[in-house]
């Protein structure tokens, strides 16, 4: 073994630990350029954390005494990112059930289903994520991104007995820290397409006459709860504890993640959105290119995987990978996530990255995974680098979009992190060898 | 240079390809036997040996005449990068490489000043064809789930070229795939190597003279797609038991061949010739041709303990296990690797989909690497294989990290030369050396950005995609003459 690598592993070996490192009272990065997240992006920056809040971002900020001084010539500081459409924090192995809480398949408990309670924070994914500069996740019980390896190995079509209604996102952190839930029941998710149509009875008609009466249902239940505890109202196609849950989206207080794919069924969704005012967000999207204008136009925000262009199903017979470019050059509000599979939660840069290769100017990629979803999901501590608010953020090597550049630290909630993953304790014990 | 892509693939007379594949001593003396005395007579179909590649590949390249890449920094595959580099290619193949070369007289030039240039990138495991998108039960093709051995399959029977995939693929660089069944058996058939180009058939994709492989898999799938139908193999330990048995007729069977074989060039038995053949069986046919070392294993294989057990079995039956697939933790186990001159074929970031993978690291690939062993990134997938060489980067990274000190140069293999050998092509392609098939990409930048395109795409020396060029036409059928965005547009009442 050479010198440079035992010295190099002497010193990760020291901080072993995959807690949050005790951060020193005050830090000023210097020299680097700063991505806000909101567009701009300042070079020769200086960024001053002083107890885990940002106090000075930008070009020719004072640096306190006694700061310790990290060099951040050639290096770029950038808010945490968010994974927008993820089931990282509720599973470990994806074919090991005991460990996964993600396929929730319950007929009498779908809306209703909330993905928070099965949260674990001592998820070997989430320290993963964080090593890629993922400080924020939300978890969407929707599967709109696919299992995002062997998919041909997977059983990733429709079940047969799987709800119309997918559940409530939830939106997590990803700091080391007992608790990492950051709001819960932020909406309800539903897709509507193929699968959906499939277990709606072989029909996207039927998709349509499901949602449409329940929320007729819901609606109905709101004005006669009294009556409904007595046993004295009609049937409802949901149970109570659905109906409770859907209410918000049916008053249009919460939003509606629906995950949709082909021209025609995006359409569709403007139109039931419309009719049935309701708060929409839109998820795959990958025909949305073709209907660009309209998307935006109806000022719905939608979420969507980049690289997707594999027409694996006849519903994305047209996906491509300028879809991001062209949603955002028609004014969408586009927000850039990478496959659900929460072990992948660390692409979501490279997932930005290629948006950029195929036409997507690179700070709007920089705000589809920091600032946009931040704000759509009304975050207000992450997402922007700004002064006066924790630390949430990114100290990258060089260019964070690219793969040959790694993290060098990560802030979450004003508290430094350990960059130790489980991967790295195993590549180093054999290295070691 | 915009070229139509309709048209500029014939097809090869028969025989040309026929020559390199059949074992010459045994086809002979079958075809002379068939000759004389019909009684003793073994028809083609019969016998293994009467001829190894019934469906020969019928790729032929249009000319590509002469060509000059100018002004990049090459990658070459062999560890070398050359600034201000030429390529040389004349009738399909490389000519010359190198810093600054005069450019021959009569040669289209393109300049790729401030471009880098790769060979071709190969992906060594690949189910294009075989799950064709789309995704519709009626395109599963590539698991014969009904029987732990299915070796008697060839993948290149379920290969659809009209997989919209490859023209993607394509896109990303990749000019060889091979194509494999999948792992659900313990044996799972043979691959086929491609070039990626349009064709009818899969006998116009073929790659001349690649060798077969055959697909085997260790651990959870073989073991719970056949456990949970309540048989062998049902176990880890029963997976090793059923490859034993299975290498035990293959030696068998070849025996009984061979010993047939003797008899027939002896002039056989007095007045009783030969004597009554064998009965051919092409499960054993494959399995004898890996004893034989005509056919490549190609073995799906996660955890390091299995793939140790794997070697031995190796040993065990005198063949080589020519690569392990996926092999999420070949990190743990490189010199055993580099003792067999045995590849791995992973990928940077997939892990933890099921149990076998959860071990998976990023630096795999730079750690086997580092070690001395032959790393490949492959893909396993339809939008992977479209940024492979984005993956390598990722294992790359990550390897520096730990302090390996791999240069660009050298990971370049990862996706080109390593793979070429770990199927068996090196000698064809897989670098840019003089006297290879012009399988050459020239980047729009350095290849381990996530910004960069892959510009120019030569197979044999003639340009199959550029990029400032879009083909008019989608290449798969299935894509050609489907609505596009136009009908949504606003205003079309």
């Amino acid at each position: 073994m050479n010198n440079l690598k035992k010295a190099l592993l002497g010193s990760v070996f020291a901080a072993l630990t995959l807690g949050a490192v005790a951060h020193a009272q005050t830090i000023a990065i210097q020299g680097a350029t700063l991505v806000t997240g909101t567009g701009a992006s300042l070079p020769g920056a200086t960024i001053v954390i002083q107890n885990g809040i940002v106090t000075a971002a930008g070009p020719g900020a004072a640096v306190p005494a006694g700061a310790t001084l990290i060099d951040g010539t050639g290096k770029t500081v950038t808010p945490g990112l968010f994974v927008s459409s993820s089931d990282i924090g509720i599973e470990e192995v994806s074919a090991v059930e005991q460990t996964n809480d993600s396929k929730a398949e319950n007929k009498d408990f779908s809306v209703a289903y909330d993905p928070s309670y099965s949260v674990n924070p001592a998820s070997s994914l989430l320290p993963l994520a964080r090593l890629g500069g993922v400080t924020r996740a939300v978890i969407m019980p929707a599967a709109a991104f696919g299992d995002g390896a062997h998919a041909h190995e997977a059983d990733t079509a429709g079940h047969a007995d799987e709800p119309l209604f997918h559940g409530q996102p939830a939106i997590i952190h990803t700091g080391a820290a007992p608790d990492i839930l950051v709001r819960s029941r932020i909406g309800v998710a539903l897709p509507l397409g193929e699968n959906a149509a499939k277990n709606a009875g072989g029909s996207r008609s039927l998709s349509v006459a499901i949602l449409k009466e329940a929320l007729e249902d819901a609606r109905h239940y709101a004005a006669n709860k009294a009556a409904f505890n007595q046993g004295g109202t009609r049937d409802y196609s949901l149970s109570r504890a659905d109906l409770e849950a859907l209410l918000p989206v049916a008053r249009g207080e919460a939003p509606l993640f629906l995950a949709v794919s082909r021209a025609a069924d995006i359409r569709l969704a403007l139109r039931l959105a419309k009719e049935e005012k309701l708060r929409l967000v839109l998820l795959g999207v990958e025909e949305g290119w073709m209907v660009a204008g309209e998307i935006a136009a109806a000022g719905v925000p939608v979420i969507i995987k980049p690289t997707t262009n594999i027409p694996n199903r006849f519903e994305i017979q047209r996906a491509r990978l300028e879809n991001a470019a062209l949603l955002e050059k028609a004014g969408v509000n586009v927000i850039l996530t990478s496959t659900a599979d929460g072990h992948y939660a660390n692409q979501v840069r490279f997932e930005a990255g290629t948006a950029v290769a195929y036409g997507m100017p690179r700070d709007k990629a920089l705000a589809a995974i920091t600032s946009r979803p931040a704000a759509l999901f009304g975050v207000k501590d992450a997402g922007v680098v700004a002064v006066g608010k924790p630390a949430d953020l990114v100290l990258w090597a060089g260019d964070p979009l690219e793969p040959t550049v790694l993290a060098e630290k990560v802030f979450v909630n004003g508290a430094e992190q350990s960059l130790q993953t489980r991967a790295r304790a195993l590549e180093q014990r054999y290295l070691k060898r | 240079m915009a070229r139509s892509r309709t048209g500029r693939w014939m097809v090869a007379g028969l025989a040309l390809v026929l020559a390199g594949c059949a074992t010459g001593q045994a086809a002979n003396q079958s075809r002379d036997k068939n000759k004389g005395d019909d009684k003793a007579g073994l028809a083609q179909g019969l016998d293994p040996a009467a001829n190894r590649d019934p469906f020969p590949s019928r790729y032929k390249p249009a000319a590509s005449g002469l060509v000059a890449l100018t002004g990049a920094t090459l990658f070459t595959g062999t560890g070398q990068r050359i600034e201000n580099g030429t390529v040389i290619i004349r009738d399909g193949k490389i000519e010359a490489v190198g810093a600054a070369l005069p450019v021959p007289a009569g040669a289209t030039v393109v300049d790729a000043t401030g471009r880098f240039i790769t060979p071709g990138v190969i992906d060594m495991h690949s189910h294009l064809g075989v799950y064709a998108a789309p995704a519709v039960q009626a395109h599963s093709d590539g698991n014969d789930a009904t029987d732990p051995n299915t070796a008697q399959v060839w993948a290149e029977h379920s290969v659809w070229p009209q997989d919209p995939g490859f023209e993607r693929a394509l896109r990303g660089g990749v000019t060889t795939l091979q194509i494999l069944p999948g792992s659900a058996n313990l044996f799972g058939g043979r691959s086929v190597t491609l070039k990626n180009v349009p064709a009818r058939n899969v006998q116009e994709m073929k790659f001349p003279d690649a060798p077969y492989g055959l697909k085997m898999a260790c651990g959870e799938n073989p073991k719970r797609v056949y456990g949970s139908k309540g048989r062998a193999p049902a176990s880890r330990m029963s997976n090793v038991a059923g490859y034993r048995k299975a290498w035990i007729e293959a030696a068998d069977y070849r025996r009984k061949w061979d010993a047939y074989y003797e008899k027939q060039k002896k002039g056989g038995d007095g007045d009783k010739g030969p004597g009554d053949p064998p009965k051919r069986d092409l499960q054993l046919d494959t399995l004898a041709g890996v004893l034989r070392g005509d056919i490549l294993i190609q073995n799906h294989c996660y955890r390091a303990d299995e793939m140790s057990v794997m070697l031995d079995i190796a040993k065990e039956f005198g063949y080589q296990v020519k690569a392990f697939h996926h092999a999420t933790e070949a990190y743990k186990i490189p010199d055993l690797l580099k003792a067999g001159d045995t590849c791995v074929a992973t990928w940077a970031h997939w892990w933890g989909f099921k149990m076998e993978s959860y071990d998976g690291v990023p630096a795999n690939a730079a750690m086997v690497h580092a070690a001395g062993a032959c790393a490949v990134i492959h893909s396993d997938d339809e939008t992977l294989i479209q940024h492979l060489n984005k993956e390598a980067a990722q294992s790359l990274a990550e390897g520096r990290y730990l302090g390996l000190d791999i240069k660009d140069e050298e990971a370049i293999a990862w996706i080109t030369a390593n793979p070429a050998k770990a199927i068996g092509v090196l000698d064809k392609t897989g670098t840019l050396e003089p006297g290879k098939m012009a399988d050459v990409v020239v980047w729009n930048g350095n290849p381990f950005s996530i910004y960069t395109l892959a510009d120019l795409v030569y197979i044999d020396g003639v340009l199959m995609h550029d990029r400032a060029r879009p083909p008019a036409e989608p290449r798969s059928d299935f894509e050609l003459g489907q609505s596009g965005a136009d009908i949504f547009k606003a205003g079309v009442k």
